[in-house]
């Protein structure tokens, strides 16, 4: 097991006396960066040695996530963990993966050096690993392997020499395995052993041409055939199960099964906390305005502060259960089989296979929809993907649909068999969907223009999901929302409490405080904008406050009507009182509207965040804009003339 | 070395065949890479010359893409038939 004693060069043994006399004088650091090749447990790893004590930011100019992990060695040395994309070389093949490469050679500016490499291998499938190893060696970094998932290989049968591998790689080598936690210490005492290295490492790394990868598999064989001393199993199971899960036809009617769980989930049983955090926040929200209803300071509390961080806080079981189910999904191996399955149907529009997941998701929130899009490697197609995402239906538009279809579309059977109220719901779906893959290919037309990118993706075996790991990985996206709906989103709140605030209503005044805020003027002023597609002022001023989250409209919506009452009962008077204002094509024409218009700040904000750029978001205001008034327009004068 | 090569995307289910070469001149449509690149990426993920590959699953529409596993180390790669093209085998008799 100490087989990495005996491979201390001279180098290693003179930099050993330096790094004593240095050790008593300044506390230890060093920057470790983990790589390895997709699907070889490298996240699991990170997870294993840094538990929470993560930190995930955004490199400048590329949406790669810069993720940095802590942790202190035996003998107190602090690492800086930098988790870098998997890949397969160090060559860039696009600019995300540009990240890694720059990163392990230092050309970012902003990085500090990196130390040591360490870098993960798979002991089930060592032969498509070792190339990766043997290019990192060029770049002169000390480098640290760890061997995972070594339990998993014992359990299949591999057997290998370590000690004539680590002399031919010349590198120390631990067995792993991250989900089992074993290894770990191992490692961290190792890395012990760079402290404070300094000293120049001379790079004679160059970008490997065909034929260099070719003489490099050569020598991986050359390994191979003398470190192999009993060859495993392959992983039958996994094969058979993919006679099931790949299957031309039952595996697509599998994975619908899976959506439609998936669906399922974030519908009915998120619902079930949803439904308890909006109560919570309700509560809160009454009892504080109850403290004093004329006091300024209680109003933004409660309408503004609670009310606000409540209606985006309540989505956080949604995004649990969808953030839940991509885990799983990446972890068991059965993400890749997805897009396999996928790349057809999504090809056509010139999406990749892999953005049907995210798209999915964005019927419950686009905001972990757009999260979701991480997992599309490519810039571009990912960035397709962002835009179209506010359009599937999410679920803060269904209070909206319901309200108004409720007050206009009247109860009756058609065709024999099918309810029309229903029937308008499903066409409103339909209509999301058709115009989001219609986008996406004008968009692939207009900023992407190009030939499609290769598909040759590996389907990883198989494998049980670590449930430490799983817990990890879920913590991410609900402090990341968290953190957000506490910042932005917070901020915005206020800013719409106040527009639709102030200045306060006079002394006397019949209407509605809001018709005389800010908020109801600039609706009264932007009204004549909004009358060829059939909007009232009432409708402008609800848009304003609904920018912040679209269910909000209904609720603005009851207080211009100026009603009262528990929300079931303001939802039903509501509908009475709508009936009477508006005309149904005003009403046909406000659904319209919802189905395509960016009514949402906080997506927005997301795109924002995720682009690492002010423009995607521009531009996607600006199409939903244009297509929620065009459609909007037609469909307001088609029911006027028609109905 | 010159007997009959095929492309890869003609194979059909369980077909196992050998890699003789890799030739991007052969690619049908273009995809979004600089020269060398595709080859590079094929070669990366383990389709070399040499190297036994056994078709074993397809998509529904136009049997694309298809699922080849690596004979020496059983991985299981997805590839479009478009970019298979480029991989020149030698077929195997079906034992």
């Amino acid at each position: 097991m100490h087989q990495e004693k005996q491979l201390k060069h001279k180098t290693l043994h003179q930099q050993e006396h330096k790094i004593k006399a240095h050790h008593q004088q300044h506390p230890q650091e060093l920057r470790v960066a983990l790589v390895g090749k997709p699907n070889c447990g490298k996240t699991v790893l990170f997870n294993a040695l840094t538990g929470s004590r993560q930190k995930v930011a955004n490199y400048s100019g590329v949406t790669v996530e810069k993720k940095h992990g802590y942790f202190s060695t035996p003998q107190n040395t602090m690492i800086t963990l930098v988790d870098l994309p998997g890949t397969y070389s160090l060559r860039s093949r696009s600019p995300d993966e540009k990240v890694t490469r720059d990163v392990v050679l230092n050309q970012f500016n902003e990085e500090e050096s990196i130390d040591v490499i360490l870098a993960v291998i798979d002991a089930t499938n060592l032969s498509g690993c070792l190339r990766l190893i043997l290019e990192l060696k060029q770049t002169g970094i000390p480098l640290v392997v760890a061997l995972n998932m070594s339990d998993l290989a014992k359990l299949r049968g591999f057997e290998y020499d370590l000690k004539q591998l680590s002399q031919m790689l010349d590198c120390p080598i631990i067995e792993t395995a991250a989900t089992q936690k074993q290894g770990i210490y191992e490692l961290a005492s190792e890395l012990d052993k760079y402290k404070q290295l300094g000293g120049k490492n001379i790079n004679q790394w160059q970008e490997p041409t065909p034929e260099m990868v070719r003489s490099y598999h050569k020598r991986v064989h050359e390994i191979i055939q003398v470190v192999e001393t009993r060859r495993g199993l392959p992983a039958r199971w996994s094969n058979k199960i993919d006679n099931i899960l790949l299957h031309p036809f039952f595996g697509l009617v599998i994975l619908l099964a899976i959506l439609f769980t998936m669906f399922q989930a974030v519908f009915s049983w998120a619902s079930i906390p949803q439904g308890l955090l909006q109560g919570v926040f309700d509560s809160a929200q009454d009892y504080v305005a109850s403290i004093d209803p004329h006091s300024f300071v209680i109003s933004l509390l409660a309408n503004g502060v609670i009310a606000g961080v409540g209606s985006i806080l309540v989505f956080l079981p949604q995004i649990l259960t969808i953030s839940l189910f991509i885990i799983l999904l990446e972890d068991t191996g059965y993400m890749a089989r997805a897009a396999f399955l996928m790349d057809k149907l999504m090809g056509g529009v010139g999406l990749h296979g892999r953005a049907f997941i995210p798209l999915l998701s964005s019927f419950a929130c686009a905001i972990p929809g757009i999260m979701a899009t991480r997992t599309i490697e490519n810039r571009k197609d990912r960035i397709v993907t962002i835009l179209i995402a506010p359009l599937m239906t999410c679920s803060a538009r269904l209070p909206v649909y319901t309200l108004l279809i409720s007050a206009f579309i009247p109860v009756k059977t058609i065709w024999g068999f099918a309810n029309l109220q229903g029937l308008v719901m499903f066409a409103l779906f339909a209509a999301g969907i058709f115009s989001g893959l219609i986008m996406a290919f004008i968009f692939k037309f207009f900023f992407f223009r190009g030939d499609r990118q290769p598909l040759i993706l590996e389907l990883p075996s198989y494998k049980t999901p670590n449930l430490y790991n799983v817990l990890v990985e879920l913590i991410k996206p609900a402090k990341m929302f968290i953190k957000r709906a506490g910042t932005i989103i917070l901020s915005v709140m206020i800013i719409i409490w106040f527009l639709s605030s102030f200045p306060g209503a006079p002394v006397g005044a019949t209407d509605p405080a809001i018709n005389y805020s800010i908020a109801g003027i600039v609706g009264k002023f932007l009204q004549p904008l909004f009358a060829p597609i059939g909007f009232d002022w009432q409708i402008v001023v609800a848009l304003i406050p609904g920018m912040a989250a679209r269910e909000v409209a209904v609720s603005v919506l009851a207080t211009i009507f100026a009603l009262s009452g528990s929300e079931d009962a303001v939802r039903q008077s509501l509908a009475t009182v709508l009936q009477h204002q508006w005309s149904i094509a005003t009403a046909m024409s406000l659904i319209t509207w919802y189905v395509f218009a960016p009514q949402c700040i906080s997506t927005l904000a997301v795109a924002k965040r995720e682009t690492n750029t002010w423009r995607w978001p521009i531009i996607m205001f600006v199409y939903q804009m244009i297509l929620a008034y065009a459609a909007s327009y037609a469909i307001y004068h088609l029911t006027l003339a028609f109905i | 070395m010159t007997q009959n090569l095929i492309s890869l995307a003609k194979l059909g289910k369980s077909q196992r065949c050998i890699v003789r070469t890799i030739d991007e001149r052969l690619l049908p449509h273009n995809v979004e890479l600089e020269a060398g690149e595709l080859e590079r990426r094929i070669l990366e993920i383990g389709i070399i010359e040499g190297v036994e590959l056994t078709v074993l699953h397809f998509g529904l529409i136009n049997r694309d893409p298809i699922a080849v596993q690596l004979g020496f180390n059983g991985t299981t790669i997805a590839i479009r038939r478009n970019e298979a093209a480029i991989i020149l085998v030698e077929l195997l008799n079906q034992d």
